[in-house]
């Protein structure tokens, strides 16, 4: 028999970084109806933020959270007046092509920047011992630091006036903006936080794959940051957040149970099981989790 | 509408390839994208739903080819015509399956269906080890058995162009036959608007779901002819790689999405492009294809085709369908 | 003038709707603006707020030209829009929906006073301050929408059809608070309802096929022959 208890800490822990991760692709369709397929590739970019900060300069990924932060936010302004505004009376199908080439380019632009290898690095801080099973210390206060920067999202859209303005915005747009909001400035400033959150999500993310980094690492991640999103409702923030935990489980538990049944690949068939449930949740439960 | 332009460059191909038989490779390359870009356009061109995974359907039909050659090839010779049928059917299966569930949804909730397909069927044949798992299959030997050496040699030269060239000359009557019919004027409206032609008693699921498979069985009859028929194997990494979309997508946007006549003549200049950017900024060429597709969606989204639509006669437009 | 219209000219894509419109509008007053459906009344009222941009012409506030000022900085500046359709926030609250109305800086000062303002003018709306807008009656969200306009501290309301869809006791009731409304804030009131209209109102155009075809003092209109006879069915 198999322990399942150190994969269920495992995926709670990794479940937080999941959530953060899709947090922002949920906040920026919620808001602007766009789903960013290259949402990976801001990943990547938070990842290489995190390993750079940490081999030039010896700064951990608790610290470096805020490089990703601003970086990102930069990142999200540019891709809204670049990319998102000029094509949104082309239609959809137009946004999502150009964001799509815009990943790829992201990745390719890092592979010759960086390099093609995959490159990584370990933060060790020690452990800690929770009834026996050990959790690293470094991961657990990146699953806190997720944790907090999505309550820190929560209380912004609940208790500040740019959060009720986006709120507005989400429930009329018309209404918002004759009420004297500028939902053109609500939509830049809602990229910009979606990616400074991604980006964050990437930073963090670099404490569970110590040899991960490369500049296509992004694809996987899209995929399941859409199978979280899906399962969170799509434009929940908090649903996002729980879901990812979820996901968390799934995979880290699905690996033992696979192995056990044989498989050549358990991890992967993790991925495909976390495909299946975005299929099912698409045919019967296209709300999500948590609305009714 | 007149598709004689579109046609007169596929006939002068196939002349080129059957008289020049040193220039085939160069042919089938350049056919290959001109006919991709088309599949991606029956569906995404004709409908504004994006498919992000094409590759899944180029790599059913390269899996499907290839599993009848590996695993049975007693065959003989007929392995050929019911391998094309067995990838035509996985793909077309396939897109019923997700097109019947996801083609009701709104445009952004198919666009990440269609990004985990891709990912996914990866993910199963990988993690459960199906058609050789990560190995993949390799064929040669088998088509030698199956086919004779001379015989399979020619089948993976000129066969493969000639299917090539066929799958585009066939994608050109489709997209022809689909928008002068009832169809085109459906799926018009649709893009349009959406809900507008519901109440004008349009079914927009199934106009969808028809441009959805016909793209997709032309993506796998693509995937049969370069993987195992070309290159005489089919392994996961390269039949499920993400950049074919990204081909297809920048073919069909250059030359102008929607019509019949763009893709081939994107698909014409899109090869000429990579390779001479290849050769003199070689660390650079992969910056070329999503580079190319940002800057026309971004400069004239309409493409080559489209903006001469807009400017040309009615008479001469008639030409350029 | 608090406002006034000059040669506003507007449409959608190629398609011209508005055709040199004028209108002008007395501080302190209600002007009525009627028409036939699709003349181009909501038109109007987008293109003076920006909503919809106009081709050409020009929209004076108090003299100053404000036609290039976008419609969140038109609120900042005082003209205030209450939309066909009321536009309202469905997932928030009465009250909730009455605080994004005084989002604008001018406003936000006079949150206390304005709410209680609008309360007295609608005891209603106080009566059911926690309900979901999205749950009100058509009655109810109409006065929702009045409410979250005039809690912007409205210099001039602009007021699009509010009898749409209402029952004739509500519709008098909605219009008895213009009467209160006038006294802080000028009124150009879009409304296809012509004789509740111009019972209410100082003065009047008239508006067909993007054009303003008549104008007058509300009882000189009242006694226009074409006015009876298109509009009043007399
Ligand atoms: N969003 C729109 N797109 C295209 N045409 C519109 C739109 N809104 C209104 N129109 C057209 O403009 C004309 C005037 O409409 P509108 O201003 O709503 O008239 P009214 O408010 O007087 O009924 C109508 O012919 C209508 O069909
Ligand atoms: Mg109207």
């Amino acid at each position: 028999m198999i322990d399942l208890i150190p994969y269920f800490l495992n995926g709670l822990i990794v479940g937080s970084i999941y959530g953060l991760i899709t947090i922002g692709l949920s906040f920026i369709f919620g808001i602007l109806k766009v789903i960013n397929v290259a949402h990976g590739s801001f990943v990547m970019l938070g990842a290489y933020i995190a390993y750079f900060f940490f081999v030039l300069w010896a700064y951990p990924p608790l610290v470096s959270i805020f490089a990703g932060l601003a970086i990102g936010a930069l990142a999200g302004f540019a891709l809204y007046h670049a990319v998102i505004r000029p094509l949104r009376k082309a239609g959809e199908m137009h946004i999502l092509v150009a964001l799509f080439a815009l990943g790829s380019l992201m990745a390719e632009l890092a592979r010759i920047a960086w390099g093609p290898n995959v490159v990584g690095f370990t933060w060790n801080i020690g452990s800690i011992s929770v009834s026996g099973y050990v959790v690293q210390l470094s991961q657990l206060l990146g699953a806190i630091a997720a944790l907090i920067i999505a309550l820190a999202l929560q209380l912004i859209l609940y208790r500040t006036s740019f959060g009720r303005a986006v709120r507005a915005v989400v429930q009329d747009p018309v209404g918002a903006q004759i009420v004297g909001i500028n939902v053109e400035r609500v939509f830049a400033i809602s990229t910009a936080m979606g990616i400074a959150l991604t980006t964050a999500g990437g930073v963090l993310l670099t404490l569970f794959i110590p040899v991960g980094i490369n500049p296509y690492m992004g694809d996987p991640y899209t995929l399941m940051a859409f199978v979280i999103a899906v399962m969170g409702g799509l434009e929940s923030t908090m649903g996002a957040y729980v879901a990812g935990l979820i996901f968390g489980e799934i995979l880290s538990l699905g690996y033992p149970l696979f192995r056990a049944l044989g498989f050549a690949a358990p991890y992967q068939m993790s991925l495909f099981v976390g495909f299946v449930i975005l299929v099912l949740f698409l045919l019967f439960r296209p709300s999500g989790l948590f609305r009714i | 509408m007149k598709p004689h332009v579109p046609i007169a460059i596929y006939l002068s191909l196939v002349a080129l390839s059957l008289a020049k038989p040193e220039l085939s490779q160069t042919v089938a390359t350049v056919a290959f994208y001109m006919a991709l870009g088309q599949a991606v356009n029956i569906f995404v061109g004709l409908t504004g739903y994006v498919n992000f995974g094409y590759a899944a359907f180029i790599a059913m039909g390269a899996y499907g080819l290839g599993v009848v050659i590996a695993y049975f090839p007693q065959l003989g010779t007929w392995t050929l015509p019911v391998g094309l049928l067995l990838g035509v059917a996985l793909a077309g299966g396939l897109a019923l399956a997700v097109g019947a569930v996801a083609l009701r949804l709104r445009s952004a909730y198919f666009a990440i269906a269609t990004i985990g397909i891709n990912e996914a069927l990866k993910d199963l044949i990988v993690g459960a080890g199906i058609w050789g798992g990560s190995s993949g299959l390799v064929l040669g030997y088998n088509m030698f058995q199956e086919y004779g050496r001379d015989f399979a040699l020619f089948l993976s030269t000129t066969g493969s162009t000639v299917l090539i060239l066929a799958t585009g000359l066939m994608a050109v009557a489709a997209t022809y036959l689909l928008q002068s019919r009832e169809i085109g004027y459906a799926l018009a409206a649709i893009r349009q608007d959406e809900d507008a032609a519901k109440v004008m008693g349009i079914n927009p699921a199934k106009y969808k779901l028809i441009a959805f498979v016909l793209s997709s069985a032309f993506s796998a009859l693509l995937g049969s002819a370069a993987f195992p028929l070309a290159a005489t194997q089919v392994f996961p990494d390269t039949v499920f790689k993400v950049d074919y979309i990204l081909d297809g997508l920048a073919v069909m946007f250059l030359g102008g999405a929607g019509t019949v006549t763009g893709a081939v003549i994107g698909g014409l200049l899109y090869v000429p492009i990579r390779l001479l950017l290849g050769q003199f900024l070689p660390a650079y060429q992969a910056l070329v294809t999503p580079l190319l597709v940002l800057a026309v969606v971004l400069a004239a989204p309409r493409g080559i085709i489209g903006e001469l639509r807009a400017r040309v006669s009615p008479k001469i437009r008639e030409w350029i369908p | 003038m608090a406002l006034s219209v000059k040669d506003l000219e507007a449409g959608y894509g190629k398609v011209q709707v508005l055709f040199k419109v004028s209108l002008e509008v007395q501080k302190g007053t209600i002007t009525a603006l009627i028409g036939p459906n699709g003349a181009g009344k909501t038109t109007t009222l987008l293109s003076v707020m920006g909503v919809v941009k106009p081709w050409g012409g020009s929209v004076l506030l108090n003299g100053a030209d404000i036609i290039e000022v976008p419609p969140h900085k038109k609120v900042e500046l005082g003209v205030v829009l209450v939309p066909e359709g009321r536009r309202l926030f469905p997932n928030m609250t009465v009250e909730e929906n009455l605080l994004m109305g005084a989002y604008v800086k001018r406003a936000r000062r006079y949150v206390h006073d304005s709410l209680d303002y609008v309360y007295s003018l609608f005891p209603r709306l106080k009566e059911r301050r926690k309900q979901k807008a999205g749950t009100l009656s058509g009655g109810e969200q109409q006065m929702l929408a009045i409410g979250r306009a005039l809690m912007a501290r409205p210099e001039v309301l602009l007021i699009d059809e509010p009898s749409a869809g209402l029952a004739p006791k509500v519709v008098a009731e909605v219009f008895e608070a213009f009467k209160r409304i006038k006294e802080t804030s000028t009124i150009l009131l879009v409304e296809q309802n012509v004789s509740a209209a111009l019972a209410v109102a100082d003065y009047g155009y008239v508006l067909e096929n993007g054009r303003a075809v008549l104008s007058g003092p509300s009882e000189d209109l009242l006694e226009n022959p074409h006015v009876k006879r298109a509009y009043l069915g007399v």
